[in-house]
This record gives structure tokens, C-alpha cells and sequence, in this order.
């Protein structure tokens, strides 16, 4: 396959790997935000004594069976997407990737054992406080599983542990920890990949020849962008979960003429609408430790998100260098070290296409940075239910208490939330365009050699619609039953 | 003599393993995908509400067992990914399209089992049907995919067609229809004889006595049925191994002269649990009809039910050791497909195993309380 007919293939797989990335997203956010709000529903209900929170917490939680079944089923899909359709990934997988994966399985096992046994021991166990950390044990299983697939994802974008390899391709990129890897392998790789494709991985001969890739393969797990990307990201769907959680609850508030249950209602909504608010408030901190790792390590990301061509910013350069009249290095600097580079044609790859992308990864970045502001105020005026000062600002502001200004803003909170996310990955994804892993394997150099045919591309589409839709359905139905079931057994 | 290196011995027992225990799981999910939307159509047809009640109660452990089989699924991609490479890369894409038939199953599957769910009397019976037939299709589309990895390894036919572009070649195979027709059937009789071991167990232990015996002999009937088809099966199986694949054929026989190693003791463990799922099938068949049940007997048609597939499974993939894929009395080495891109010592290996299989069993144990303390001694509505 010639390296033209690479890219045409890679191109055409895109679409239905992007989708399916997303819509497995879109289910990990609830299995791994949203026991922290279940949690935090039920200690309230046992340290208090109060059946109400313990209802909200019961009541939430019959979510994580459905976002965990399905996150499981899109998990599959996106694993064999990996193997089947990038099939080249094989070489990362089976070194870079393999203690991340084989970790992540137990993680996986962690949360599946103690979500079965969180579900089902609902008011069998005597000590309340037993059950909560069969819970505490759900969070732990899926964070950690969210951990290590970021560990992974965040060495393709910063491949830890090769030392000065990615340098001697990219030169502005700085060393990449110390140097655990094989260079001489990864160098030939390099070089044959875009000549053969991956066909020339079919042959047994070729892996063994190569050697050991790696010599540790614990660096992949000391990576700073993995430390930066699991805050931030943890954070995000914790955000994502509180808010969604919370408009649910302010739905049924809205919805029902039962002032009984308004009070039920309004707690539950208040609180998530909290762990939201509060996740908002300190989102700009782990956000400031994600960009610095970007500039540190992922400059031209940098440039494009920032829609900065270099020169001279006084508020970039107070934030990134203390130093309001630094001086940045713009594309054409960047442009004139190819001649230190082994490759030169990289270096007018990497460059022209990262400013081709320039105008949609600003709009993608700006997306995320206004959603997050008006998040944080919103996670500001929440504590208007307790502090005179902000009760007052938000009545100025929105002409509503703190109380009705909580439950009509969570919807707005829900939708930023998830633009804000669904914006941040793709300024994550294809900031490293066209590497997959960043300075030394290209995305069309790992695609299958089978031809994707538009035909093949439509039907996987329409069957991740179908999974999304069917996901969708069940998040809407079996809670709004549960909740329903409240004011049947309230004698509604 | 061919001899293991750490790290084609860790390889073989990760993916030994979670093949095992997924493949037993898969096919309670096939078995029910199939055996639900039957019994329904029955209920419909024979107006009987009772039956209607059976597929809905069947379609419990469908859920169950296929969100468990999904976790093992996902150690089967990382194990044979991370440390099978190469073989990975071929069977990708050599066997492109059996793959994609699989996976477009599973895609097909899921969704339509909770679609299936939601829809059981908001829809009209009709329509609920078309959706269990898509649930039966998706479930059956599973295997038809993965098995030809199988057939592949035991003979693999179609291999440079397939790499000089006809994707189409491996289905020439002729061990494919037969390991396919066996794992179909496979996953139906096991659903059915499970099922109809635990409503006997629960008439026996009084819990809803009516329609437990109701249950049982209804599965009991489809049960004995579909096991003389798969015994039937078993036995083509057994020849078409000798003809295309006779170092496997010599592995399960104990023949040393070709084989390195001999499987014959789990060859004859297989036998006997199928000897034994008749028996105690027939026995109870006869003791429901005459409105009584046994607790033995229940328990001897679960458990040799439950483990004769996993033995099946172990004696077959076993025996192709110590070869990965099997050229008629010979092989290639299992060597040359495990990874060779970071350094894996013996300490290393065993240490991965271990901790794998403790974890395993703990899992194992947390299911079986949940899984099986609640089905046998309770009441599902």
C-alpha cells in the first residue's frame, strides 16, 4: 500500500474512530464523575441521619450500572477499532502501552466486583458506613482505570521516557525524560513505517528483529502529562456528572405539583449543583497545570490553541514566563530548525498543517476557556445559599434568589459542562495532527492495510448512533422511573 | 522439542485464562440471546403467559452474564493485543471480515438487548419479537466472527489470498462450519440445561413451585434436544479435527509419537460431564413429570453443565501447545508470535499470572454470591 493510499485510508476511518471515542466518553464521564456525588449523597444521609440523601444517593446510583454497561460495550469497540483498523498501534500496545492496559484490567475488575456488590447490598448491610466503601471502592476502580487510559493517551501525546529521540525529529521539543527506549529500534521504525505501511508487521521476523523497544516499561507511568491530564480530566467529568445530576433533580422540581417532594428535590439538586460548582471553581488550577505542560512540552499545540503566531504578549508571557515582554519563537523560528532536524520534511509537516488547523483549534479553545469561566461563576454564585454578600450579587445578576437561580442554571451548567469537555479533547486530539505519537509515528502509518471502503465507514457510524441512542434512552428512562417510583411509594 | 520462554508461558496462561472464563460467559449470552425471544414467540402463540414469564425471568441471567462476559472480552483484547502482537496483527487482518462480522454483532447485540427490555409490553408483541430476533441475530453474528480465529489457527487456510488483498478466501476453511455449528449449539443447550437445573433446584427448595417446575421442564425438553444435537456435533468435530488438524486430534488422544503433550485426561473429564449432563437431565426429566424434583441431581446437571464447556474449550486451545497455530502435525511455535519489545523474566511472568488469577478468583466468588446466591435462593419478582 502506497503511503498515499495510507492517507486516503487513514482519512476515511477517521469519522467513525472520532465518533466512537466520543460516544465511549460520553459514558466513562458518568462511571467516573458521578460516584463522587453518589458518595457524598450517602455519607450526608448517614451522618446525618437523613433518609432523603440516602434516597438521592440509591436513586443515582442505578446510573452507573447503565453508563457502566455501556461503557463497557463502546470500550470493546474502541479496543478493537485500535487493533483492527490502526492496526500498526500493535507495536505500542505490546511495549509502551502493555502496563497501562494489563494495570487497567484490574482496575476494570475492581470496579465491576464492587459496582455488583454496591447495587445489590443496598440496606442489607448493617453498617451503613460498610456500604459506602463498597462505593468508595466503585470510585477507586474506575479512576484508576481513567488514569491509566490517560496514561496512555497522554504518552502519545508526549512520549515519556525516550530522552532526546523525539528532538533529533522535532528540534523544539525538549528532552522527554531520561532515555529508556531502544533508539536505534524506534529509529528504524521510523523509517520503514511509511515505506512498507504496517503490512510489515504480518511478518513474525520483523517484531523480533527489532528487540526490546523499551527497557522499562514502568516510565510510561511517570509521565508529568499524565499526572496533568488525570486531574484535569477527573475533574472535568466530575463537573460533567454533578451538573447533569443536578438538572435532573431541578427537572422534577420544575416538573411535579408535589410540594412534598419539592423539598426532596431541591436538596438532591443542591447538592450535586455543590460538587459541580466547587469541581468549577477549582477547574482554572488544574486548567493552568495542563497548559504549562502544554508549553512545556507540546509547544506548537500551544501556538495554535492559544491562536498565538509567537512574538510578544504580555499576558501569555506573565503567565508562562513571568515576564510580560518575553519574546516567543513563532512558526517561521520553529520553521528554521528543520535543517537540525533528521527529517526536515516533519518539521514543514508538523508546522504547515498545525497552522492550517490554527482557526478551528482556537475556536475549539476559546470554546472551552468561556464555558469554564462562566462555570466558575456559576460555582461562585452557589454560595449565595450561604453568604449574604453573594445572595445579594446573584439577585443583582439574575434577578432570582440563590435557591431558584441553582435550580434554572443547572441546565445552562450541564450544557456548558459538556461543551467544554467535548472542546478540550479535541484540542487535545488534533493539536498532535498528523502524529499519533507525537514526533514519531504518523496516523496513516498505522492504519490497516485493508481498504475502509465509505460503505464500511456509514455502517459502523450508524451502529455507534444506534449504541448512543439506545444509551441515551436508558439514561433518560430508568431513572426518571426510579424517580417516578418516589411519589408512587410517597402515595402520590 | 519445543520449549516455553517466560514470555510465551506468561502469554499462553493470561490468554488461557480469560478465554476460558469468557467463552463459558458468551455463551450463556448466546444461549439466552436465542432462547428468550423463542420462548416468547411460544408464549404468543400458544397464548400462555406463563412462558411469557419464563422469557422474562431468562432474561435476567442474559443481562447478568453478559455485562460479566464484557470485562473478560476486554482482557482477551489487552492479553492477546499486549502480548500476542503479531498474531494479533495477522488475524486482524488477515481475518478482517470475520472479525468485522463479530464485532458488528456485539454492536448489534447490546443495543438490542436493552431496546429488547424497555419495549417488553410498550410495543406490540410483533414488533417486541423483530427486536428479539435482532438480539438473537447480533448474538449469533458473535461467534461466527470469532471462531474462525479458531478454525484459522487449527488450519489455516487463506492466509496469502488474504494478504494479497481477498479477504474473502478463509472462508474455505472446512473446519469453520463445524466449530461453528458446535458453538451455537454449545451456547443454547448450556443456557437451556442451566436454566433447567436451577428452576428444578428452586422447586425442590419450595420457591415458587408452580412455576419453577413449569420452568425446568420446559427448558428440561428444548435441553435433552439440544444436547443430542451438540453430542452430535461433538463428534464431527472430533473427525474433522483428525483430518485437518491431526496434531490437535493426536494432542486430545494422547498420541506422544506426534504430540508434544497429552490431553487425553481432560479429553475423558469432558466425557464423563457429558455422560453426566445426561444422565442427570434424564433423571430429573422423569422426576418433574412426576411433580418431584432432587437437589443432587439438580446440582450434578448445573455444575456439569457449567464446566463441561470450559473443559472443552481447555482441552481444544491446550492442545495445540506447544505450537500457536497448527500445520497439519506440526505448527508454528507459539515463540515467535509473543512479544519480544520489553524484557519479561520468569519472576515476572509468574507474578503476573498469580496476581491474576488471585484477582479472578475473588471476582469469581463476589459473582457467584450475587449471581447465584440471589437466583437459586429467591424469589424473582
Amino acid at each position: 500500500m502506497s503511503e498515499l493510499s495510507s492517507l486516503a485510508n487513514a482519512n476515511a476511518a477517521l469519522p467513525m474512530t472520532i465518533l466512537g471515542i466520543y460516544i465511549h466518553g460520553f459514558f466513562l464521564i458518568l462511571a467516573v464523575g458521578l460516584p463522587y456525588v453518589v458518595l457524598i449523597y450517602e455519607a450526608l444521609g448517614i451522618i446525618r441521619k437523613d433518609n432523603e440523601y440516602l434516597e438521592a444517593a440509591k436513586r443515582t446510583s442505578v446510573v452507573w450500572a447503565i453508563s457502566f454497561g455501556f461503557g463497557a460495550v463502546t470500550g470493546t469497540l474502541v479496543e478493537f477499532g485500535l487493533v483492527q483498523i490502526w492496526s500498526g498501534t500493535i507495536l505500542a500496545i505490546g511495549s509502551f502501552f502493555f502496563i497501562p492496559l494489563y494495570l487497567e484490567l484490574f482496575a476494570f475488575l475492581i470496579e465491576v466486583t464492587f459496582l455488583a456488590a454496591y447495587l445489590y447490598t443496598w440496606n442489607k448491610i448493617k453498617n451503613p458506613w460498610m456500604h459506602w466503601l463498597l462505593g468508595l471502592g466503585i470510585l477507586l476502580g474506575s479512576n484508576a482505570s481513567a488514569w491509566l487510559i490517560l496514561t496512555v493517551n497522554s504518552w502519545m501525546q508526549t512520549p515519556w521516557g525516550t530522552g532526546t529521540l523525539v528532538q533529533k525529529i522535532l528540534p523544539w521539543t525538549p528532552e522527554l525524560g531520561p532515555s529508556k527506549v531502544n533508539n536505534t529500534a524506534l529509529v528504524t521504525i521510523y523509517n520503514v513505517l511509511p515505506k512498507t505501511g504496517s503490512i510489515v508487521l504480518a511478518d513474525p521476523k520483523v517484531i523480533q528483529a527489532l528487540g526490546y523497544l523499551i527497557y522499562d516499561p514502568l516510565i510510561v507511568l511517570f509521565n508529568p502529562n499524565a499526572l496533568a491530564t488525570v486531574i484535569h480530566t477527573i475533574l472535568a467529568t466530575i463537573i460533567i456528572a454533578a451538573f447533569e445530576t443536578a438538572s435532573i433533580y431541578s427537572y422534577f422540581y420544575l416538573r411535579g405539583p408535589r410540594t412534598d417532594l419539592k423539598n426532596f428535590y431541591f436538596k438532591a439538586a443542591k447538592i450535586a449543583y455543590g460538587v459541580g460548582g466547587i469541581g468549577s471553581i477549582l477547574m482554572p488550577f488544574s486548567g493552568d497545570f495542563m497548559a504549562r505542560i502544554v508549553y512545556q512540552f507540546q509547544y506548537v499545540k500551544f501556538l495554535i490553541m492559544e491562536g498565538f503566531n509567537g512574538g510578544k504578549d504580555p499576558l501569555i508571557g506573565l503567565l508562562t514566563e513571568f515576564n510580560p515582554s518575553y519574546n516567543f519563537p513563532g512558526f517561521k523560528d520553529l520553521m528554521s530548525t528543520a535543517n537540525k532536524s533528521i527529517d526536515p520534511n516533519a518539521v514543514i509537516q508538523t508546522l504547515t498543517e498545525a497552522q492550517q488547523m490554527q482557526p478551528l483549534m482556537t475556536v475549539f479553545y476559546y470554546s472551552m476557556v468561556i464555558s469554564g469561566i462562566i462555570l466558575f461563576l456559576f460555582g461562585i454564585g452557589f454560595f449565595g445559599l450561604y453568604n449574604k454578600k453573594i445572595n445579594a450579587l446573584v439577585r443583582m445578576i439574575t434577578r432570582m434568589p440563590t435557591n431558584k437561580f441553582i435550580i434554572y442554571s443547572s441546565f445552562i451548567a450541564t450544557i456548558l459542562s459538556i461543551i467544554a469537555a467535548s472542546a478540550g479533547w479535541a484540542v487535545r486530539e488534533i493539536g498532535r495532527h498528523p502524529w499519533t505519537i507525537y514526533g514519531l509515528v504518523q496516523y496513516q502509518q498505522v492504519i490497516t492495510p485493508n481498504p475502509i471502503t465509505s460503505e464500511f465507514s456509514m455502517l459502523i457510524i450508524a451502529i455507534e448512533l444506534l449504541i448512543l441512542i439506545s444509551g441515551l434512552v436508558a439514561l433518560y428512562f430508568i431513572p426518571t422511573k426510579s424517580l417516578n417510583e418516589i411519589e408512587i411509594v410517597r402515595g402520590g | 522439542m519445543e520449549t516455553f520462554t517466560p514470555a510465551t508461558w506468561m502469554s499462553f496462561m493470561l490468554l488461557g485464562i480469560a478465554v476460558l472464563v469468557h467463552v463459558t460467559l458468551v455463551n450463556l449470552v448466546l444461549g439466552f440471546s436465542v432462547l428468550v425471544p423463542f420462548i416468547e414467540y411460544l408464549s404468543y402463540r400458544r397464548k400462555d403467559k406463563g412462558l411469557e414469564d419464563l422469557a422474562r425471568r431468562l432474561f435476567r441471567y442474559l443481562v447478568i452474564s453478559d455485562l460479566v462476559a464484557g470485562v473478560w472480552g476486554t482482557w482477551i483484547t489487552v492479553v492477546l493485543g499486549g502480548l500476542w502482537p503479531t498474531l494479533t496483527y495477522i488475524a486482524a487482518t488477515v481475518l478482517f471480515i470475520p472479525i468485522t462480522i463479530a464485532i458488528i454483532g456485539i454492536l448489534i447485540s447490546i443495543p438490542a438487548i436493552a431496546i429488547y427490555w424497555y419495549t417488553w409490553n410498550k410495543v406490540s408483541p410483533k414488533i417486541h419479537m423483530m427486536i428479539g430476533v435482532l438480539m438473537a441475530l447480533g448474538a449469533l453474528m458473535v461467534p461466527a466472527g470469532f471462531r474462525m480465529i479458531f478454525s484459522f489457527i487449527n488450519y489455516p487456510v487463506g492466509l496469502n489470498e488474504a494478504l494479497k488483498g481477498n479477504l474473502y478466501s478463509v472462508f474455505n476453511n472446512p473446519i469453520y462450519p463445524v466449530i461453528l455449528l458446535k458453538s451455537w449449539f454449545g451456547g443454547l443447550t448450556m443456557s437451556a440445561l442451566m436454566a433447567a437445573g436451577i428452576y428444578a433446584l428452586k422447586f425442590y427448595r419450595n420457591i415458587e413451585t408452580e412455576n419453577s417446575i413449569k420452568a425446568s421442564l420446559i427448558m428440561l425438553k428444548m435441553g435433552l434436544l439440544l444436547l443430542l444435537i451438540q453430542t452430535l456435533m461433538g463428534i464431527t468435530y472430533f473427525y474433522t479435527l483428525n483430518s485437518y488438524s491431526p496434531y490437535i486430534y493426536a494432542s486430545i488422544i494422547g498420541d506422544t509419537k506426534i504430540a508434544q503433550y497429552n490431553f487425553m485426561p481432560l479429553f475423558l473429564t469432558h466425557i464423563l460431564l457429558v455422560v453426566l449432563m445426561w444422565f442427570a437431565a434424564l433423571i430429573l426429566f422423569k422426576q418433574l413429570r412426576d411433580n418431584k424434583s432432587s437437589q443432587i441431581f439438580s446440582f450434578i446437571l448445573i455444575l456439569a453443565t457449567f464446566f463441561a464447556l470450559p473443559v472443552g474449550e481447555a482441552m481444544n486451545d491446550a492442545s495445540r501447545a506447544p505450537y500457536m497455530v497448527i500445520n497439519g502435525t506440526s505448527g508454528l511455535p507459539a515463540n515467535i508470535f509473543t512479544n519480544s519489545m520489553f524484557p519479561i523474566s520468569w519472576s515476572i511472568a509468574y507474578l503476573a499470572v498469580i496476581v491474576a488469577v488471585v484477582v479472578m478468583a475473588i471476582f469469581a466468588v463476589t459473582l457467584y454470591i450475587i449471581y447465584f446466591g440471589r437466583t437459586i435462593n429467591s424469589k424473582e419478582h
